[in-house]
């Protein structure tokens, strides 16, 4: 099976494009497997980046999350000219985590938003539901969801339980 | 040692309004409206504490300038506005913060929850659209 294999080792060594066309596969020694279900691999790099291998029979969210999150770590010092920070790499790696923990096979994927923080920003605004999960580091994640439909909220830290997410998720895909 | 405080001026009326800048990664898609729209990490304070930094618009124009002309230098920004009484319901005070550069400074200053940013992302409206509409 062929697989295309997105090599970010350094925000400073290559750029974005070059890390989207490149097919090399990595040489940096892989500090962990943070996922090890094929057809998708990503592994952490000592030098703050990271390596994804997406295989084809990949889920379609997967590419366009995972373009949006590499441009987040392009984007320099005071990016949003009210002195926001760079994105940092690890909380890039905590939410690419959680949606493969999270996202079904037809989950849409999210709006990709950085915050002035260096935080990341999942959205979803579909089918009645507004969702958002924050990530202001990457063991600080709390998500806020929204049925216009049927008035249910929530408020609620996700590190310790996807569950709730996993369920808005889920109704994400579903038409109402 | 106490940092500054922000006191809300009863002078700029509800219906001012109060202009921010948005980087075109705070413009999402949102299909329950049909239409583009900011982020809700859009209505942040600053990294290093300072409040929501935010344009007055009467002040923008008696100095003579526009919408477009407070996007200069800013390429592919959108420009968005939220009424001061947007950022009151919200918690928020509207406190007049003008620096040499920009007279028209306002600081939106208070507690920044979810609650809050999302309540000011959706009551804002586009002063400038995004480009990508």
């Amino acid at each position: 099976m062929p697989t295309e294999t997105l090599e970010r080792p350094s925000a400073e060594y290559i750029s974005d494009a070059e890390w989207l066309a490149s097919r090399r596969t990595t040489t940096f020694p892989a500090q962990a497997i943070l996922s090890a279900e094929p057809p998708i691999r990503l592994i952490g790099s000592p030098m703050g980046g990271f390596i994804l291998t997406v295989g084809d029979a990949s889920p379609p969210w997967i590419k366009p999350a995972v373009r949006g999150l590499s441009a987040l770590l392009e984007l320099p010092s005071d990016w949003d000219s009210y002195g926001g920070v760079r994105i940092k790499p690890e909380i890039v790696i905590a939410a690419l985590n959680l949606l493969f923990e999270t996202m079904q096979y037809d989950s849409p994927a999210p709006s990709i938003v950085p915050t002035s923080r260096g935080g990341i920003q999942l959205e979803w605004h579909r089918n009645g539901v507004d969702l958002e999960v924050e990530f202001v580091s990457p063991s600080r994640v709390r998500g806020v969801f929204e049925d216009r439909q049927n008035g249910d909220t929530w408020d609620r830290d996700l590190f310790y339980d996807l569950g709730p997410l996993t369920k808005a998720i889920a109704e994400l895909s579903h038409n109402r | 040692m106490a940092g500054p405080s922000f006191e809300d001026d009863a002078t700029i009326p509800d219906e001012a309004d109060l202009w921010r800048r948005i980087h075109p990664s705070w413009v999402i898609p949102d299909q329950n409206i049909g239409s583009l729209r900011v982020s809700s990490a859009a209505f942040d304070d600053s990294p290093d504490g300072s409040p929501l930094s935010m344009l007055l618009a009467d002040i923008v124009r008696e100095t003579g300038r526009s919408e477009s002309d407070v996007l200069v230098g800013f390429q592919d920004y959108s420009l968005a506005a939220l009424k001061a009484a947007d950022a009151r319901t919200n918690g928020q005070k509207v406190s007049p913060t003008p620096t040499k550069g920009e007279p028209a400074h306002v600081s939106v200053a208070g507690p920044k929850t979810k609650s809050t940013k999302r309540g000011m992302a959706r009551a804002s409206r586009w002063v400038v659209q995004p480009n990508h509409v």
